[in-house]
C-alpha cells in the first residue's frame, strides 16, 4: 500500500541521514574541503557542463546538497576573503541565481535538485508533508468535536514550547489522560524519538502534563514505554477516546 | 487508637473503670477517617501571565529559563527512576548538572522565576500526607475503585508505595526528616549551594506562608442551616492549607538555619560568642509576631503547627538567641495552659494537635532541655480577644483524626504498640486532599474624593454586614474575575485591532530605505494611543454587562431584588475599578509592547506577505464547494522536483518526459493551488520558485519532452516545429501563475544569470520560446514592459560570449520596438523573424536563419 511505501521512504531517509551524520566530520576537515574544491575547479575547467559536483558527492558518498554547501562556502571565502555567513549560504542554496559564478550556480542547483534527503527542496517537501498531516489531524479533532488551541494561537499567547494542539478539555485515550497532541509525519525510530523526547515531548509534559504523539508513518513498538508516565504513542488517530461527559468509543 | 485502647486487655485488667470510659468514648466517637487521594506527580503548568516573554528582561533570559525548566524536570525524572536503586548518589549523579543550571540562572538573573517553579513543584508533589502510616489492604476498597476506576488503582498503589518509607518514623519522637519526594528538594538545595537561589526561595516561601496563614478559611455561621456542607468544605480547605504551610515552613526553616548547622553541639564558649554575634540580625520571618497574633485571634491551630515545623530545623545556637527564646517561652506557656486547662472553647482534636506537635518539638535534638527550666522565662500575658472574632479557628472542629496522624506520624508508634496486642489491623487511613487556588482581590487606590470614597466603603461594609458571608465572597470573586476578564477582552479585541492597523501603517513605511525603526515605531504608537483611550469606555461597558450576569447566576434564586441589585452594582463597581485602573495605567505600554513585537516579527520575516499587502491576499479561501480532494502540495513539489531532476541532468539519452503527463501535472498543480486547505506559505513559495525554474528550462529547451513514446530523434524534430508542445506548457504555466497563485511568483528569476545561461549554452537557441514568454508575462500582467526592459538591460552588462550578447541585444530591441509600437496582437514569432532578419542581414544572417524556427 502507499502507506507502507511512505513508511519505507521515511525509514530510508532516516537511515541515510544517520549515515551522513556519522561521516559529517570527515568531509569537513580542512584537507577534505581543499581536496573537494580543487577537484571541483579542475572538473569544471575541463567541462563546465558536466555534473562535476554531483559526481564528486556520489563518489565520496556524501549528500550532494551538503557537498554543494562545502564548495560554495569555500568559493565565497576565497572570493570575499571572509567566512561567509550561514544566512548568505542558505539563501544562495535556496536560490542559486544569487551565486555570483554562473557555472557554480548551475552545479549547485544540479546538486540540490538531485538530492533525495537534503537541500532546500527536500526540506520544503518535508515541511509540506508535516503541515498536511497537521491539517488532517485538525480535521479529525474538529470532526470529533474536541476543542483545541493550535500552535500559532499558543505562540501568540507567549508559550515558550508549543505542541501542535493543546486540548482545551483533556480526554482519555486508551485509558490515559492526554492534554496535548503532537503530529509527526515520519517514522518513529529510536534515535529520532529520543531526540524528540528530549527537545519536545518531555518539554510539553513539563508544561502541560501527559499527551499523545502520532507517528503517521509508524514507530518502533518498544518506544511506546512512557505511557504510564504520560507520553502515549499511536500511528493513527485514536478510536478509543473517552471525554469528560460521554464515551465516544467506536470500532 | 481509641478502639485499640478500648480493646486492650491489659488496660481492662489494670483499671476496669478506665476501660469502660474508653469503650464509651470509642462508641461515641465521631472521628471519621476520610479517604486518601494522593496526587500523582505532575508538572507545574505553564501560565502565560507569569511565564511568557513579557515576564523576562530579555529574549536570552526567556530562552534560558525555557531550558532550565526542562532541565529541572529531567533531573526530577532521573531522581524518580533511580533514587531507590542501591548505590545511587544524588550529589554524584545530579550535583554538577544542578550547579550548571544555577550558573545559567545567575547569568540571566532568572532565580526568582526558578524559585517560583521550585516552590510550586514542591507543593504539588509533597502536599499530600507523607509517611502518615497510611496502609491500603491488598484488596482494593470499593470506594476507591468507584472513584478512580480499576485502571488507576495500580498507579495509586505505586504512588502509595512511594509514600510509605518504612524507616521514616524512628520511634515516638523522631528527629525532623524529609520523607518521600521532599528528599529531592532538600538534596537539590544542598547540591545547588547557591546563595542567590536560596535567597529567592526564602523570599518566595515567606510570601506564600504569610498568604496562606492569613487566609480566612472559616466563614460560616454555626447556626446556619447550610453549615454542614460548608463545614466539610472548610475542613478540607483547612487541611490543605495546614499541610502546605507545614511543608513550606519546614523548607524555610531548613534554608534559614542551614548556614549555621553543625553536627555537634558547640561548646559553651563558642555558643556565647555566636549568640552575641547573631543576636544582632533580624529574623527572616517574624514568627514571634505571627505567633502572638494567632493566639490573640484564636487561630493557633493553624499557626502553631507550621511554626513548629519551622523551628524544628533550628541549629544548635538558634534557641539561645533572644528572639527565639521569646518564641519558645510563648510556646511553652501555650503548652502548659492547654495541658492544664479544660478549655471548652477549643475543639478537642484541635488542642490535641497543638499539644502533640509542641510535645514533639520540645524533644527535637537541637532544642535544649535547659530552655524549659531557666528562671528567666517571663510570663507573657496571653492576650486573647474576649469577643470571639469571626474567623477564630480554634473553636471550630477543624482537625480530625486523619489530619492528626498526618501531622504527627509518631503518634502511630503508640498505635503500633497497641496494635501488637490485637490481631489484624486493617485500619484505613488517609485524607481527602483538594487542590485550591487562593484568589486575592486587589484593591485600587481610590481616585474619587477621600471622604466620599470612605463613606461608600462604609456603606458597602454595612451592606455586607447583615448578609450571609457567602454573598460578600461571591461579589468579591465576581469582581475579581470580571475585572480580569475585561482586561483580557480588551487585549484580544481593541488592542489586537490597533496592532493590526499599526501593522498596515508600518508595512508601507518600513519599505522606505534607511527608515529609523525606533522613530517609526514611536510615531505609529503615538497615533494609536488616542484610540487606546477607548479601552476605558469599552472596559466599563464590559464590566457593566458581565458583572450582573455572573452575580445573578451565583447568588441564591431567593435573593431579594434589592439585595441582588446592590450586589450587582458593587460587583460592577469593583470590577470596573480593577479593570479600568489597570487599563488606564497600562494601555499605552501594552499597545507599544504588542506593536513592537509585531514589528519585530515583520522585520524578521520580510518575505511573508502581510495582510492587506495586495489583492492576492483575497485568495485565501478555497473556491465555494471545494471538496479538498486536490493532490497534496508535498506530492506536487515532489513530482516537479523529479521533472527538474531530469531536465537539469545528468540523464540517460533515452530518458524523456511525456508531454501529456507534464501537462496533467500542471493541471494538478492548478487544482492544488486552488484548494487552500493543505497549502502553507513555504509550500506555495517553493512551488512558485520551482515552476519558474521549470519555465526557464522549457524556454531553453532543456526539458526532453516526448509526445508519445517515440525515438529521441523524432521528438527532437517535432520540437523544432512551431506548434511544439512547449508553447502549450508555457501557456498553462502563465495562466497558473496569474490565476492560481496566492503568493507573488518570482518570474524575474527567469532573467537571472543562471537561467539565461541555460539559453546561452543551448546548442540550438530557442529565442522564439523566450520571446513568447516575455510577451506572455506582459499579457498576463506578471511583469511590466519596463521591468522586462530593465532586466534585459542588466543582462547585457554581464560577460557573455560575444555572439550570444549580440543576439540578446537584437532580442531586446525587437521586444522594445514591438511593445512601443503596440503591435502586441500580431503573431510574435512572425515579428521576431522579420525583425531579426531585417536587422541582422548584414551580420549573421545565416546563423540566425538556422536558429529561428522554420515556418
Amino acid at each position: 500500500s502507499s502507506q507502507s511505501q511512505s513508511t519505507l521512504l521515511s525509514i530510508f531517509s532516516q537511515e541515510y541521514q544517520k549515515q551522513i551524520k556519522r561521516t559529517h566530520a570527515k568531509h569537513h576537515t580542512s584537507e577534505a574541503v581543499e581536496t573537494y574544491y580543487q577537484r571541483y575547479l579542475n572538473g569544471v575547467m575541463k567541462n563546465a557542463a558536466a555534473p562535476v559536483l554531483l559526481e564528486l558527492a556520489n563518489e565520496v558518498d556524501f549528500a550532494p546538497s551538503l557537498m554543494a554547501r562545502i564548495v560554495l562556502e569555500r568559493f565565497l571565502q576565497e572570493k570575499e576573503q571572509v567566512i561567509p555567513s550561514k544566512t548568505l549560504i542558505n539563501s544562495m542554496l535556496r536560490d542559486p541565481s544569487q551565486i555570483p559564478d554562473g557555472v557554480l550556480a548551475n552545479q549547485v542547483y544540479q546538486c540540490t535538485v538531485n538530492d533525495c534527503c537534503y537541500g532546500p527542496l527536500v526540506d520544503c517537501i518535508k515541511h509540506a508533508i508535516g503541515h498536511e498531516h497537521e491539517v488532517l489531524l485538525r480535521e479529525m479533532l474538529l470532526e470529533k468535536n474536541l476543542s483545541f488551541i493550535a500552535e500559532d494561537q499558543l505562540r501568540a499567547k507567549g508559550y515558550d514550547k508549543t505542541p501542535d494542539f493543546i486540548l482545551e478539555v483533556p480526554v482519555a485515550v486508551e485509558g490515559h489522560i492526554i492534554h496535548w497532541i503532537e503530529s509527526k509525519a515520519s517514522f518513529g525510530d529510536e534515535s529520532s524519538h529520543q531526540a524528540y523526547l528530549q527537545d519536545q515531548f518531555w518539554s510539553y509534559w513539563n508544561r502541560f502534563g501527559p499527551g499523545l504523539v502520532i507517528y503517521w508513518y509508524g514507530f518502533i513498538e518498544e518506544l511506546d514505554c512512557h505511557r504510564e508516565r504520560g507520553i502515549l504513542l499511536k500511528d493513527c488517530f485514536p478510536t478509543d477516546i473517552v471525554t469528560l461527559r460521554h464515551s465516544m468509543a467506536q470500532c | 487508637m481509641l478502639k485499640l485502647l478500648a480493646e486492650n486487655e491489659r488496660i481492662a485488667s489494670f483499671s476496669p473503670a478506665l476501660h469502660e470510659r474508653l469503650r464509651q468514648a470509642y462508641e461515641n466517637s465521631t472521628a471519621k477517617v476520610s479517604l486518601l487521594l494522593p496526587c500523582s506527580v505532575q508538572s507545574v503548568s505553564f501560565q502565560p501571565e507569569t511565564d511568557n516573554r513579557s515576564n523576562f528582561p530579555s529574549d536570552r533570559a526567556f530562552h534560558i529559563f525555557k531550558k532550565q525548566r526542562d532541565v529541572f524536570y529531567e533531573l526530577l525524572r532521573e531522581w524518580e527512576d533511580n533514587h531507590e536503586k542501591t548505590g545511587w548518589d544524588f550529589e554524584r549523579v545530579l550535583g554538577n548538572k544542578i550547579r550548571a543550571m544555577m550558573a545559567h540562572l545567575s547569568a540571566t538573573c532568572n532565580h526568582s522565576h526558578f524559585a517560583r517553579l521550585f516552590q510550586k513543584q514542591l507543593i504539588q508533589m509533597c502536599k499530600g500526607p507523607v509517611g502518615g502510616g497510611a496502609s491500603w489492604g491488598d484488596t482494593p476498597d470499593q470506594d476507591v475503585l468507584n472513584m478512580l476506576g480499576s485502571d488507576n488503582l495500580s498507579r495509586l498503589k505505586r504512588l502509595q508505595e512511594r509514600f510509605v518509607v518504612p524507616q521514616s518514623i524512628r520511634g515516638p519522637c523522631p528527629p525532623p526528616s524529609f520523607p518521600g519526594c521532599q528528599q529531592f528538594f532538600r538534596d537539590f538545595i544542598l547540591s545547588a549551594g547557591s546563595y542567590q537561589f536560596n535567597q529567592h526561595l526564602m523570599d518566595s516561601l515567606c510570601l506564600k506562608i504569610l498568604e496562606l496563614n492569613g487566609l480566612t478559611l472559616v466563614e460560616h455561621e454555626h447556626n446556619d442551616g447550610e453549615a454542614d456542607m460548608d463545614e466539610q468544605d472548610e475542613k478540607k480547605r483547612f487541611t490543605v492549607v495546614l499541610l502546605s504551610l507545614r511543608l513550606l515552613a519546614k523548607f524555610l526553616g531548613f534554608l534559614v538555619f542551614l548556614p549555621y548547622r553543625t553536627v555537634e553541639q558547640p561548646t559553651r564558649d563558642l555558643q556565647d560568642s555566636a549568640v552575641a554575634l547573631r543576636n544582632q540580625t533580624l529574623p527572616v520571618l517574624d514568627v514571634l509576631k505571627l505567633l502572638r497574633q494567632s493566639i490573640r485571634d484564636q487561630r493557633s491551630v493553624l499557626t502553631i503547627p507550621w511554626i513548629v515545623e519551622y523551628l524544628s530545623l533550628m541549629d544548635h545556637i538558634a534557641p539561645f538567641l533572644d528572639y527565639y527564646r521569646k518564641v519558645f517561652c510563648l510556646l511553652l506557656q501555650v503548652y502548659r495552659l492547654m495541658v492544664l486547662s479544660e478549655d471548652k472553647e477549643m475543639s478537642f482534636l484541635n488542642k490535641l494537635l497543638i499539644l502533640a506537635v509542641l510535645g514533639w518539638l520540645f524533644q527535637v535534638p537541637s532544642v535544649p532541655e535547659e530552655l524549659f527550666f531557666t528562671t528567666d522565662v517571663r510570663q507573657e500575658g496571653l492576650m486573647m480577644d474576649t469577643v470571639t472574632p469571626a474567623q477564630a479557628l480554634d473553636s471550630v472542629p477543624l482537625v480530625d483524626q486523619q489530619l492528626l496522624y498526618t501531622c504527627c506520624p509518631y503518634l502511630g508508634e503508640l498505635r503500633k504498640l497497641l496494635a501488637s496486642f490485637v490481631a489484624g489491623s486493617g485500619a484505613k487511613n488517609g485524607g481527602f486532599i483538594r487542590k485550591i487556588t487562593p484568589t486575592a482581590a486587589e484593591s485600587l487606590v481610590p481616585k474619587a474624593s477621600v471622604t466620599q470614597r470612605k463613606l461608600q466603603v462604609e456603606l458597602e461594609q454595612a451592606f455586607f454586614h447583615n448578609q450571609p458571608p457567602s454573598l460578600r465572597r461571591t461579589v468579591e470573586f465576581v469582581a475579581e474575575r470580571v475585572g480580569s476578564n475585561c482586561v483580557k477582552h480588551i487585549k484580544a479585541t481593541l488592542v489586537a485591532e490597533l496592532v493590526q492597523r499599526a501593522e498596515v501603517m508600518l508595512q508601507d513605511k518600513v519599505k522606505e530605505k534607511d527608515a529609523n525603526h525606533d522613530k517609526l515605531l514611536e510615531e505609529v504608537c503615538a497615533h494609536l494611543y488616542e484610540e487606546g483611550s477607548q479601552a476605558l469606555i469599552k472596559g466599563r461597558e464590559f464590566c457593566k454587562k458581565k458583572g450582573p450576569e455572573a452575580v445573578r447566576v451565583l447568588l441564591p434564586e431567593e435573593t431579594s431584588a434589592a439585595v441582588l441589585s446592590s450586589a450587582e452594582d458593587i460587583a460592577v463597581e469593583l470590577a470596573t475599578e480593577k479593570a479600568c485602573g489597570w487599563l488606564s495605567a497600562n494601555i499605552a505600554a501594552l499597545i507599544k509592547r504588542e506593536v513592537k513585537a509585531t514589528f519585530n516579527r515583520m522585520l524578521r520575516v520580510p518575505g511573508l506577505p502581510l495582510p492587506g499587502e495586495d489583492a492576492l491576499e483575497l485568495r485565501r479561501d478555497c473556491p465555494p464547494g471545494c471538496q479538498h480532494r486536490a493532490p497534496f502540495p508535498s506530492q506536487i513539489i515532489n513530482e516537479i522536483k523529479d521533472v527538474l531532476c531530469i531536465a537539469v541532468g545528468p540523464r540517460d539519452e533515452a530518458e524523456v518526459i511525456d508531454c501529456v503527463w507534464l501537462e496533467s501535472l500542471l493541471g494538478r498543480l492548478s487544482q492544488t493551488l486552488r484548494c487552500r486547505k493543505f497549502l502553507c506559505p513555504t509550500s506555495e513559495q517553493q512551488l512558485a520558485k520551482c515552476t519558474v525554474e521549470l519555465a526557464s528550462l522549457l524556454v531553453s529547451d532543456h526539458v526532453p519532452l516526448s509526445l508519445e513514446v517515440k525515438s529521441p530523434e523524432k521528438v527532437f524534430e517535432r520540437l523544432r516545429v512551431k506548434n511544439s508542445p512547449t508553447y502549450g506548457l508555457l501557456k498553462v504555466l502563465l495562466s497558473v501563475w496569474k490565476e492560481d497563485f496566492g503568493t507573488p511568483v518570482p518570474v524575474q528569476l527567469m532573467f537571472s544569470k543562471k537561467n539565461i545561461g541555460y539559453l546561452a549554452e543551448a546548442k540550438q537557441r530557442e529565442w522564439d520560446l523566450f520571446l513568447f514568454m516575455l510577451h506572455g508575462l506582459v499579457e498576463h500582467e506578471l511583469m511590466r514592459t519596463s521591468e522586462i526592459e530593465s532586466c534585459l538591460h542588466r543582462l547585457k552588462e554581464l560577460p557573455w560570449p560575444s555572439d550570444f550578447l549580440k543576439e540578446l541585444e537584437i532580442l531586446s530591441r525587437v521586444f522594445i520596438s514591438e511593445h512601443h509600437k503596440e503591435e502586441l496582437r500580431t503573431n510574435p514569432c512572425e515579428l521576431t523573424r522579420q525583425s531579426l532578419d531585417r536587422r541582422c542581414c548584414s551580420e549573421k544572417t545565416t546563423a540566425l536563419e538556422e536558429q529561428t524556427p522554420k515556418l
